[in-house]
C-alpha cells in the first residue's frame, strides 16, 4: 500500500494506460496513411485537421459561455484510459478496479481497432480508363517553359501531382495557411494591422509547404531512374531546373486562391497595397525556399520513399531549409512588426517587392550554380539515392 | 585490334572508386554492325564498364571513342545516337508506360507524329497494353520490356543493354533477339552483358570476357562455335562458350555430400 490507493492497482493501470496510447498512436498512424492512399482520403483528412484546429477555440469559446457545460464534459471525461488510470491509482477497491476497467476496455477497443485496419487492404487508386490519352494537361504546362523544358517539366508535374502525399499536404495548404494566420494574429492580440502581419509570414509557407518534400530532396525519391536522368541527351542541369519549375508552378499557384482568401475573408479593410505586399511576400518565400531547396537536393540529398504517407524522411540539411524557412516566415514579420511597427504595413509594400526581386535573383544565381553542380556530383547522388552509399 | 570501322573504342580504360580498381586498363573495340558480348562474373565491372560509356560514371583516366568521336559523359549530340538500358532500368515509376516512352521519345528529339506512331508500336509488339498501370506497378518482366522499348525507341546507332533477357519470358526474349539481329543488320551495333551464355553464343558475333577488377581476359570472334567449330585458347580447344568462360574465370567445383 502506497499513499491512499493499491499499487496492485496502480502500477497495472499506468502500464494499461501506455499501451492504450501506444495502441491509439498506432492505429492513428494506420488510419491516416490508408485514408491518404484512398480515393477521398485528402479530403476527409483536410476535414479532419480543420476540425481538430478550430475545436478547441470553439470549446473554449461555449465553456466561457456555459461553465455547466464542464460538468457534463467531465462526466464524458470519466471514461476515458487517462480518467480510468488515474481512478486506479487514487481509488480504494471498487471504485479503483472500474477504473481499471475502463483502461482495459479501451486497451481491448484498440486493439480491435488496430487489428480490423490492419486487415482492411489498402484502397489504391485505379486508372479509371485503359485508353492512351495523348493531350495530356501535364504536357500543355510543360509547355510554357520552351520546347527544351517540356517533356521534363511535364514529367516532373506527373511526379508530384501522382504522389498521394503531395496531393493531401497541397489541400491541407491553404487551412493550415488559414490556422497560422489567425493564430499568430490572436498572439498578438489582434491588434489593428494583426492579420496583415501574421499574413505576411503565412504566405510565404503557403507557396511551399506542398512541395517541400520533394522540392528539397529533388532525387531522393527517384531511386534507380536516378541515372535516367543522365543519359538523356540534355545537360545534367536540365533535369534539377525542370524539377525546381515544376515545384514552382505548383507553389505559385497556390499565391492568387490566397490572395482571394485574404480578400474574402479577413476581417480588415480592403488596401490593394497589402494585396501587393502579400503577394512580393509570397513569391519571396518561393524563391528562397526553392533556391535553397536546390543547394539541399544536391548536398543533403537522403533516399526517400515516394509514397510513403507519413513520417519526417528528410535529411537534417533538408529539415533545416524546412523548418528555418517556416519559422522565419512565422516569426520575422512578428520581430518586425515589434522592433518597426511601421515597415511591415502596406505603404511599403514597394519594400517587399525589392526583397522579392532580390529573392529571384537568388534563385536564378542557385538554378544556374548548381545545374554545374549536379553533374560532378552524380555519382555520389547515384550511390545515395540507389541505397548504395 | 582497332579499325576504322569499329563502334566502340575502348583504350586503357581505369575506373576506381578510392583505392579499389572496379575497371583495370582495358581495352577493345567493338566492330560496327555486330552484337558484342560483353561477359564477366559477378562483379567483375561489366556494369561499371558500360557506365563509363554511356556517361553514367567518369573513368579515372583513359580514353572512349564512340562512333568515331571521344565519348565524354555531357556529349549530349553523341547521346542522342545512343540507346541504353541501364542495369537497374531507370523507369519513372510514377509513369504509365506510353508516357514513360513518349517522353524518352521527345528528349530525343523525335516529332510528335511519329512518338505516337513508335509508341503504339512498341507497346503493341511487347505486349504493354495494359494501360490502367504505373510502371511501379508492373512485374519485372513488364519493366524490362519497358526499358528496352526505351532504349531503341529513338533508332539509335550504338545499343547498349545490361542484362537485358534476366526475366523476360522466352517469347518475349526471342522477339527481342529477331530485332537485335535486325538492327545489326543494318550496320548497327549492340553491347550486351548478360550471364546467358547460351544466348551469347546464339546471337553475338565477338565476345569480351573480363575478370575481377574489369581485367580483359580474352576476346574475339566465335562465330566458329555456331558452325560446330570450337575456339583455341591456351592450348586447348573449346566447343561452348561457357566452358571457355569458365576456363578463364575460375570454375568452382564444391562437393558437398548431402547435396
Amino acid at each position: 500500500m502506497f499513499g491512499a490507493a493499491s499499487v496492485w492497482l496502480g502500477l497495472p493501470a499506468i502500464l494499461l494506460l501506455l499501451v492504450s496510447n501506444y495502441l491509439l498512436a498506432r492505429a492513428l498512424g494506420l488510419l491516416v496513411d490508408r485514408l491518404a492512399q484512398s480515393q477521398a482520403g485528402a479530403t476527409v483528412l483536410m476535414a479532419a485537421v480543420i476540425l481538430i484546429s478550430t475545436t478547441p477555440g470553439l470549446a473554449a469559446q461555449s465553456l466561457q459561455h456555459n461553465p455547466r457545460m464542464f460538468d457534463t464534459l467531465l462526466a464524458i471525461l470519466r471514461f476515458t484510459p487517462p480518467f480510468g488510470a488515474a481512478d486506479a491509482m487514487t481509488k480504494f477497491g471498487a471504485d479503483g478496479f472500474y477504473g481499471l476497467l475502463i483502461v482495459i476496455g479501451w486497451v481491448l477497443l484498440f486493439s480491435l481497432a488496430l487489428w480490423a485496419l490492419e486487415q482492411r487492404p489498402t484502397e489504391r487508386r485505379t486508372a479509371e480508363t485503359t485508353a492512351i490519352h495523348w493531350d495530356s494537361r501535364y504536357d500543355r504546362f510543360g509547355a510554357l517553359f520552351g520546347a527544351r523544358n517540356a517533356p521534363l517539366v511535364a514529367y516532373w508535374l506527373r511526379f508530384y501531382t501522382r504522389n498521394t502525399r503531395f496531393r493531401t499536404m497541397y489541400m491541407l495548404t491553404l487551412p493550415l495557411a488559414a490556422f497560422l494566420t489567425f493564430n499568430f494574429a490572436r498572439s498578438g492580440g489582434a491588434k489593428a494591422g494583426g492579420y496583415f502581419v501574421a499574413a505576411l509570414g503565412t504566405f510565404p509557407i503557403l507557396t511551399y509547404l506542398g512541395t517541400a518534400r520533394f522540392a528539397v530532396n529533388q532525387f531522393g525519391y527517384s531511386g534507380g531512374a536516378f541515372r535516367r536522368y543522365f543519359l538523356l541527351p540534355v545537360a545534367a542541369g536540365d533535369c534539377l531546373r525542370t524539377g525546381s519549375y515544376a515545384s514552382l508552378l505548383l507553389g505559385a499557384a497556390m499565391l492568387p486562391v490566397g490572395l482571394i482568401a485574404w480578400a474574402a475573408l479577413v476581417p480588415e479593410p480592403y488596401d490593394a497595397r497589402s494585396l501587393a505586399m502579400l503577394l512580393a511576400s509570397g513569391l519571396t518565400g518561393l524563391f528562397i525556399f526553392h533556391g535553397l531547396g536546390l543547394w539541399s537536393s544536391l548536398f543533403g540529398a537522403r533516399r526517400g520513399n515516394y509514397t510513403s504517407a507519413i513520417g519526417n524522411d528528410l535529411s537534417l540539411f533538408g529539415n533545416i531549409v524546412l523548418l528555418g524557412c517556416v519559422l522565419t516566415g512565422l516569426f520575422l514579420p512578428q520581430l518586425l512588426h515589434h522592433r518597426a511597427p511601421d515597415l511591415p504595413t502596406p505603404a511599403n509594400w514597394w519594400v517587399m517587392a525589392l526583397v522579392a526581386l532580390a529573392a529571384l535573383v537568388f534563385y536564378i544565381f542557385s538554378l544556374r550554380a548548381a545545374s554545374a553542380v549536379l553533374f560532378s556530383r552524380r555519382e555520389q547522388l547515384m550511390a545515395l539515392v540507389e541505397g548504395r552509399a | 585490334m582497332s579499325t576504322s570501322t569499329d563502334a566502340i573504342r575502348i583504350s586503357n580504360l581505369v575506373k576506381q572508386y578510392g583505392v579499389v580498381a572496379a575497371v583495370e586498363n582495358l581495352s577493345l573495340s567493338v566492330r560496327a554492325g555486330t552484337i558484342f558480348g560483353f561477359l564477366g562474373p559477378n562483379g567483375s565491372g561489366k556494369s561499371t564498364t558500360i557506365g563509363c560509356l554511356t556517361g553514367l560514371l567518369d573513368p579515372t583516366s583513359g580514353q572512349i571513342e564512340i562512333l568515331g568521336e571521344r565519348f565524354t559523359a555531357d556529349n549530349a549530340s553523341l547521346k542522342r545516337r545512343m540507346g541504353v538500358m541501364p542495369e537497374n532500368l531507370g523507369l519513372f515509376e510514377p509513369l504509365y508506360a506510353h508516357e514513360f516512352l513518349a517522353f524518352i521519345a521527345r528528349m530525343f528529339g523525335l516529332d510528335e507524329a511519329t512518338t505516337r506512331t513508335r509508341v503504339t508500336e512498341l507497346l503493341a509488339a511487347l505486349e504493354l497494353t495494359d494501360t490502367s498501370k504505373t510502371l511501379s506497378e508492373y512485374s519485372t518482366g513488364m519493366r524490362k520490356r519497358v526499358a528496352f522499348a526505351a532504349a531503341v525507341i529513338h533508332s539509335p546507332e550504338v545499343l547498349f543493354l545490361d542484362e537485358p533477357f534476366e526475366s523476360i519470358d522466352p517469347a518475349g526474349v526471342a522477339l527481342i533477339k529477331q530485332w537485335l539481329r535486325r538492327f545489326a543488320g543494318q550496320g548497327r551495333t549492340v553491347f550486351i552483358t548478360t550471364h546467358v551464355l547460351d544466348t551469347v553464343e546464339r546471337l553475338c558475333q565477338d565476345v569480351a570476357i573480363i575478370t575481377k577488377p574489369g581485367r580483359l581476359v580474352w576476346s574475339g570472334d566465335i562465330t566458329m562455335l555456331g558452325r560446330d567449330g570450337a575456339i583455341e585458347f591456351d592450348g586447348q580447344s573449346f566447343h561452348a562458350l561457357e566452358a571457355l568462360f569458365l576456363h578463364l574465370t575460375g570454375e568452382r567445383y564444391a562437393d558437398l555430400n548431402w547435396l
